[in-house]
């Protein structure tokens, strides 16, 4: 061991170079552990950040589908509270960024024409739109006449919903 | 040894650090690993709460979802009846599960008699649960609440006290107190539900319960629409049976025949209760008591119906009011119709009518027969054994009938019914048609058939005072009470439906537009008719060519 450390030292005494070495890598040693432990702290961190980022995506999507849902409900109620809902509301915006919980939610309404000559038994599309944070979510629902008699129109939405 | 000793020393010594590198390194090493410990801290902190957050919005995401599956209302209040009252702004109730007597959602602690949106209002459960009551395990620390209110649609931040038909729910999720999520979402009264109405005739039609009621028809229930629904024909039978979840072979074989007829059929227990009665009454047209029925079951709770009752019971004859006497079985197939003026046997011939196709019992009334009574055959050398009471006839002690009733001529209980012929079942048809129908008293606020506004205004309404030409002219009815209908009558000569095109005569109301054949080129009729005023033509007879293409 000796033999071959001293073979080492050739140009500056060898004692000498062996003291600073050896305290150099002590301070090394530290440095790296050091270094180490905060790279993983950091790396912890940021994963957490992007995990927690995640999550709020998640979270925000979640809820901005119930403000769209919700918004379809208010349509719903807007159609089966006026019997008279194809004169008195019209075709386009029923509600925008109307503010619920921590978002907004819209309805956008617009009449499909079938064809058949009969206005009072067109489709109608319904759009809710949920907004929450940076998420955003849509839900379509289409009504669609079933049958009319005596003035009054018979629709079913997609799903089990109807109305009349 | 020495010298060894001495270098072995020296090495240590330049070995070890120094008491100021310690002095130095110790302070920076640790300043700069609790600095990186923090990190590491602060990221499982940091998870941590991610960790709580999504969990919390699951939590509150569940009971959100659970409770926006539930209907608006409990649905104790027609529909109908509430859109008024919100149109009006003044439905008010208490929030929250109901606790009243045939109704008490809170009973099981738990949510699982919830069934409308604000049952919820106000639940809290820490730790959450199931709606059934089962708690979620290691959620220890958690809670949810729930808060509803109602809301205008146009404002969905302020709660309001009144119900316009939106309720706002609100689920907060807490970790050891601390909000942890919080989700909101609004539940209308939604889209009217439709159901299948059955008219009569076998018409269906798919309408709102309360656009069923209002029209005269049948609602036949939730998730019911006409697709899977068929309307009976007939009329709607209240059919009185021993059990109606175990029906007898001869219970089940009427009713297959009944419904083979196209009549609506809805099962009654003979011991159910008066008042359930009362309820199956009101949608059906007439009641059918089976033979298999214990009379005591029955007793007289059909004794005052008001829609027709059909007997082929003979122990619950007195208690029907129709016989106090005695009563009596003849073994036999035939009976002797003596009376076929009458809906139910006009289809026969008076003298022997074959009933059976084997000898079967069949029963007679031998004395103490209602005064209302009008017998339409008998057995047994003259004893009555057929016959009907009309509505407000007398039953037996005086007491006006309410309904119209038929006694049929069978009534044992070893009656056979599939021995029954044609003729038999023929007689038991029309027995259950006459029966269903309302007899047409006047002044008794229907206008039932065979009435209309000459027979019987103070039911049908007053009389128009003429046929009225695109009123009234083609429906049926002599309205002006003159004995002319629609186009009979003068008045409706120019209506539409009664010009006939092609008779040769160019008629009040026709033309040479609209009837060619009649009044092209005529001299006679109307001027307007004489020629074709507007064909381009100047035909020689128009006149003076004010008004046409020649003149008249």
């Amino acid at each position: 061991m000796e033999t071959t450390r001293f073979r080492a030292c050739r140009t500056v005494p060898c004692h000498s170079l062996g003291k600073h070495r050896r305290r150099a890598v002590a301070y090394v040693y530290f440095l790296s552990t050091t270094i180490l432990v905060s790279v993983i702290g950091l790396s912890a961190l940021m994963y957490a950040r992007i995990q927690r980022r995640s999550a709020q995506g998640g979270d925000q999507a979640m809820i901005a589908r119930f403000y769209a849902q919700s918004a379809l409900e208010l349509g719903f109620a807007q159609i089966s509270l006026d019997p008279n809902w194809r004169t008195n509301l019209s075709s386009g915006a029923w509600f925008t960024d109307q503010p619920i919980g921590d978002g907004t939610l819209s309805l956008d309404v617009s009449i499909l024409n079938d064809g058949d000559g009969n206005p009072d038994n067109d489709p109608v599309l319904l759009v809710g739109t949920g907004v929450h944070g940076l998420s955003t979510h849509k839900m379509e629902v289409t009504l669609t006449a079933l049958s009319v008699k005596g003035g009054l129109v018979a629709a079913i939405a997609s799903g089990k919903r109807n109305l009349n | 040894m020495n010298t060894f000793a001495m270098k072995n020393r020296s090495f240590s010594r330049r070995r070890g650090l120094t008491l100021l590198d310690m002095i130095i390194s110790i302070p920076l090493v640790g300043i700069a690993l609790v600095a990186a410990l923090n990190t590491v801290g602060a990221s499982k902190a940091s998870q941590f709460k991610v960790d709580n957050m999504r969990q919390g919005h699951l939590l509150a995401q569940d009971l959100m979802s659970e409770i926006l599956q539930q209907d608006y209302t409990d649905g104790d209040m027609a529909q109908a009846t509430r859109k008024t009252l919100m149109s009006m702004g003044s439905v008010t109730y208490p929030l929250g599960p109901d606790n009243v007597p045939g109704r008490n959602e809170v009973a099981t602690g738990n949510r699982s008699l919830f069934n409308d949106v604000d049952d919820y209002d106000g639940w809290v459960a820490s730790p959450p649960q199931a709606k059934d009551g089962t708690t979620y395990t290691s959620m220890t620390g958690w809670s949810r609440s729930v808060s509803v209110v109602f809301v205008n649609a146009n404002d969905l931040s302020t709660a309001i006290t009144v119900d316009n038909g939106n309720k706002r729910i609100t689920v907060t999720v807490a970790y050891n107190n601390i909000p942890a999520a919080k989700i909101v979402a609004i539940k209308t009264i939604g889209l009217p539900l439709l159901e299948a109405c059955c008219f009569d005739g076998g018409f269906c039609e798919n309408l709102r319960a309360e656009a069923c009621a209002t029209q005269g028809g049948t609602s036949q229930g939730t998730d019911t629409y006409c697709a899977n629904t068929t309307c009976p024909t007939g009329p709607t039978v209240l059919y009185v049976v021993a059990d109606t979840a175990n029906l007898t072979a001869q219970e089940l074989a009427r009713q297959t025949l009944m419904a083979s007829w196209g009549f609506g059929i809805q099962l009654i227990r003979a011991s159910a209760s008066q008042s359930n009665y009362a309820k199956a009454l009101i949608g059906v047209d007439v009641a059918y008591i089976s033979v298999e029925v214990a009379a005591i079951d029955l007793g007289t709770k059909l004794t005052n119906a008001t829609v027709g009752v059909v007997n082929a019971n003979v122990p619950l004859i007195s208690s029907l009011g129709f016989a106090s006497g005695s009563t009596f079985y003849v073994n036999l197939s035939a009976v002797n119709v003596v009376d076929n003026t009458h809906f139910i046997t006009s289809t026969f011939a008076t003298g022997t009518l074959t009933l059976s196709t084997s000898t079967q019992w069949f029963s007679e009334v031998v004395s103490g027969i209602a005064g209302g009574a009008q017998v339409l055959a008998t057995i047994d050398s003259g004893k009555d054994s057929l016959f009907v009471i009309e509505s407000g006839d007398l039953l037996v002690g005086g007491t006006p009938a309410a309904g119209r009733r038929v006694q049929l001529p069978w009534g044992d209980v070893s009656f056979d019914f599939n021995a029954l012929s044609a003729d038999g079942q023929t007689l038991m048809k029309r027995a259950i048609e006459w029966a269903a129908q309302k007899p047409a008293i006047c002044g008794d606020g229907n206008c039932d058939t065979g009435e209309d506004t000459c027979t019987c205004p103070a039911d049908c309404g007053a009389q128009a005072a003429f046929e009225q030409p695109g009123v009234n002219c083609n429906d049926g009815l002599d309205n002006d009470c003159n004995g002319s209908t629609d186009c009979a009558d003068p008045n409706c000569s120019t209506d539409a439906a009664c010009l006939i095109c092609g008779n040769g005569l160019c008629e009040l109301g026709e033309d040479c537009t609209t009837c060619v054949t009649d009044c092209l080129s005529k001299s006679n009729g109307p001027k307007s008719g004489r020629y074709c005023c507007g064909n381009g033509i100047a035909e020689s007879a128009e006149g003076d060519g004010s008004i046409c293409d020649g003149n008249y």
